[in-house]
């Protein structure tokens, strides 16, 4: 009975080990089946399904394409192709304040762990309108809790969002696509961020003016040494090297900077571009100065995604849509922009008007003319007759003649070099001479005073920048500013330029607090105050009278002055429009 | 006794599915009380002040998304309710809703919906282009009736003085919207974010003598 007893026994446990081991197999084969579902995410590999997730966050089109639905404001009805989820948690998801209304930053990193006051107090320090937070304090989300809060509208912790918030009543699908993109979202810091430093590059080209290219390194590098300069007390540098993890979260970072040089023609940019970038990848790149085009750099940014603040040129990319480089302003473009909105501002029928330009093959000449053309068109819907110079010779009195003569009636923009100004003033005592003439301050600079002043009732002027005497003003700012570093011959649009990236920069990366994320970087710069003259002077943007930010804006000076010069041995630049011509 | 090595699998197997369904049952009973939560949340009414004014309209001359020249005074004076906001092509979270709002209440008045004027003003001249005014309205589906104004930055700021509306920075503007009654000569002002019904509700408000 024992014996029996006890084969028993071992034949139970036999079998307990059996079982054991079987259920353990098939715990382990489903690990296994977990790590291959691990892969794919609502049945699409994980790069798939981030993709599509962008879609849905920033365009708001559903993975099958249609547009996502949504109730706000409890019975508003809102799609996908109105607004989507970037348009108020902006792109890296980190959230922004406008007026009274604060929205929370939806990132991977935010979202998944509880909010706290002491957080909510870190993300709104700084801001210009949130005083207090909102109290809203949570627990962590996870998949579920926030598939629910997407489609109903309630936090981990039961409480109701704002009505701001619309309610998204997602598909399965979607929604499990919508919450790995979420989860997903600027949770890593960006390439260029190491050891507790931010690194930036600005690009220079051998050629162009030697003065304007040292004035802005030496600037670039004040800038870099005072992000050190600004912790050079003993107890912040204890600080920072006891705990540099908590200074960086409040926004301190040390800055450092390379400097890429690009040689030969524009075609051999991009590789050279590629190339540093291998070697030194960068958070963003800051100023720049290269000899013609910035389309090259503008588009490896768009492409590689980096940041490019404030380079130092009048040719960039005009679009309503790229998203990396921020410029001062169009440029040349923008003065053509301005004649035509100058001239549609004075007249009753502007579409009457016929308009002839003449523009020069380079690149300034072609870009003025198409801000010209394109702005015309858009106004007015009529052509505009256009004749490109492709001799290399100054413009001539006989062409000019021939071209007044076409047509007594026509407005001319002639958007020429310094050396064809010689020829003009043969305009003056012509029969059947034109009525309007239009040139560009920015394509001539200083010989604009050698206008003869009988043709000057004739000449109108785009004077992109504050005008000479209020410009006046910022000397000696420049001066204190740029201390010891002025170079004699050193634009001073370049040194103006430069004060403006010195004080938006710095501030910017600051304004990160500590959330390293390229596309936070462009968002905390669209939050920036607009810089315009206050008390006389406005220290933070000396060339341009007023300069202003903006969600996905990317010119920030948006005026340019219609300007002629009065009579006498000394003329004078008088404006003839607002800064802003509506 | 007779264990063998199938049925264990089976059975585990018809457990997994079992879970598989009680979990369905379990999360549907859960979203269902959610949902009705939500409901009840929903019944409550976001909230906004209404205060009533006499404003008096600056003669200023602003553009619309046509590019065609209006004066102002006269524009709002047509006989018609007037719904007004102030917003700007590339706001971030309060002009999407505001937006969305007066194109969902486009779409509750139907036919009706010529009996009112929306106005839209710009508070980013610089910016927002006749181009750019046109494209928003393009991409909120606006009926003919919602017009977006801009103008010089001067014009504006009457035009934003006038409301008792005006920010120095765009950023920093306020959830206003603003209904004129002409049978009573006065505006009322609306602060805070509205829903459709409200919206009609106003505009219903606005109709009376």
């Amino acid at each position: 009975m024992s014996a029996m007893t006890g084969t028993r026994v071992i034949h139970k446990n036999i079998l307990i080990v059996v079982i054991l081991s079987l259920l353990s197999l098939m715990l382990f084969s489903e690990t296994l089946l977990a790590d291959e579902k691990k892969a794919l995410v609502a049945d699409l590999p994980q790069e798939e399904a981030l993709k599509l997730g962008e879609r849905m966050y920033r365009e708001g089109i559903l993975p099958s394409g249609q547009p996502m639905q949504a109730l706000v404001q409890g019975d508003v009805p809102v799609d996908g192709t109105m607004f989507s989820c970037m348009s108020c948690h902006l792109r890296s998801g980190l959230g922004s304040i406008e007026g009274r209304v604060i929205t929370y930053p939806v990132d991977g990193n935010t979202l998944y762990r509880p909010m706290t006051k002491a957080w909510q107090l870190r993300w709104i320090s700084g801001s210009r309108f949130a005083r207090s937070t909102t109290g809203e304090i949570r627990s962590a989300y996870n998949d579920e809790t926030l598939a629910f809060s997407i489609r109903g509208g309630l936090n981990p912790d039961g409480k109701t969002l704002n009505y701001v918030m619309p309610r998204y009543p997602l598909e399965d699908r979607d929604m499990e696509i919508m919450v790995y993109y979420l989860k997903n979202l600027s949770v890593k810091p960006s390439p260029g961020i190491v050891d507790n430093k931010i690194h930036f590059a600005t690009i220079i080209t051998e050629e162009g003016n030697p003065a304007d290219r040292e004035t802005m390194l030496r600037q670039l590098n004040t800038m870099i040494n005072a992000s050190k300069a600004g912790r050079s007390s003993k107890m912040a540098q204890q600080a920072l090297a006891s705990d540099p993890e908590a200074l960086m979260n409040k926004g301190y970072i040390n800055v450092s900077l390379s400097v890429w040089e690009l040689k030969g023609p524009q075609e051999g940019w991009r590789k050279q571009l590629e190339a540093y970038y291998a070697n030194d990848p960068v958070f963003a790149l800051t100023g720049g100065i290269v000899n013609g085009d910035w389309r090259p750099i503008h588009q490896f940014c768009e492409e590689n995604r980096i940041p490019c603040i404030f380079p130092l040129t009048d040719l960039p990319v005009v679009s309503d849509t790229d998203w990396y480089t921020l410029y001062f302003s169009k440029g040349f473009y923008q003065e053509g922009e301005a004649a035509a909105k100058y001239i549609n501002s004075v007249n009753e029928n502007a579409g009457d008007i016929p308009v002839i330009q003449v523009f020069r093959k380079n690149s300034a000449g072609s870009a003025a003319a198409k801000g010209f053309e394109e702005t015309w068109i858009n106004i007015t819907g009529k052509a505009v007759e256009n004749h490109m110079l492709s001799h290399t010779g100054p413009l001539t009195i006989k062409y000019l003649r021939g071209l007044a003569a076409s047509n007594d009636r026509a407005v001319i923009m002639l958007w020429i070099d310094p050396s064809d100004l010689a020829s003009l003033a043969a305009l003056a005592g012509m029969y059947g001479k034109p009525n309007r003439i239009f040139l560009s301050y920015g394509l001539l600079k200083k010989d604009i005073y050698a206008i003869p002043e009988n043709i000057r009732k004739l000449v109108y002027i785009t004077y992109p920048y504050r005008l000479p005497d209020d410009f006046l003003k910022y000397e000696p700012l420049i001066k204190r500013q740029l201390p010891g570093q002025v170079q004699k011959d050193a634009a001073p649009e370049a040194q103006a330029r430069m004060i403006t990236l010195y004080s938006t920069v710095p501030t910017a990366i600051f304004m990160m607090k500590g959330y390293f994320v390229r596309d936070r970087f462009l968002e905390v710069l669209d939050m920036m105050l607009p810089m315009k003259t206050m008390n006389d002077i406005a220290p933070d943007t000396p060339l341009y009278p007023r300069i202003s930010f903006g969600p996905g804006q990317r010119y920030v000076s948006k005026g340019c002055y219609i300007v002629q010069l009065s009579a006498g041995p000394v003329p004078k630049i008088i404006n003839v429009s607002d800064w802003v011509i509506p | 006794m007779n264990i063998c090595f199938p049925p264990a699998a089976k059975v585990l197997e018809v457990i997994r599915q079992h879970i598989g369904v009680l979990a369905i049952a379990f999360f549907s009973i859960i979203l269902l009380l959610f949902s009705g939560m939500g409901a009840a949340h929903g019944a409550e009414k976001p909230a906004y002040k209404k205060s009533v004014h006499s404003y008096t309209m600056p003669d200023v001359t602003l553009i619309t998304q046509d590019g065609k020249r209006v004066q102002f005074n006269t524009f709002v004076k047509q006989g018609k309710v007037i719904i007004l906001d102030f917003i700007f092509g590339t706001c971030t979270t309060i002009c999407p809703v505001l937006s969305a709002s007066f194109v969902s209440f486009q779409n509750r008045l139907g036919p009706d919906s010529a009996k009112v004027q929306l106005i839209s003003v710009s508070i980013d001249p610089e910016h927002d282009t006749p181009k750019i005014l046109k494209e928003y309205l393009k991409k909120y589906r606006a009926k003919s009736g919602w017009d977006f104004l801009t103008g010089s930055r001067d014009s504006i700021n009457r035009v934003m003085r006038a409301f008792d509306a005006y920010t120095a920075d765009k950023m920093a503007h306020y959830p206003l919207t603003f209904v004129y009654s002409p049978l009573q000569d006065r505006w009322f002002r609306i602060d805070g974010l509205t829903g459709t019904s409200e919206l009609m509700y106003e505009y219903q408000q606005a109709l009376k003598k």
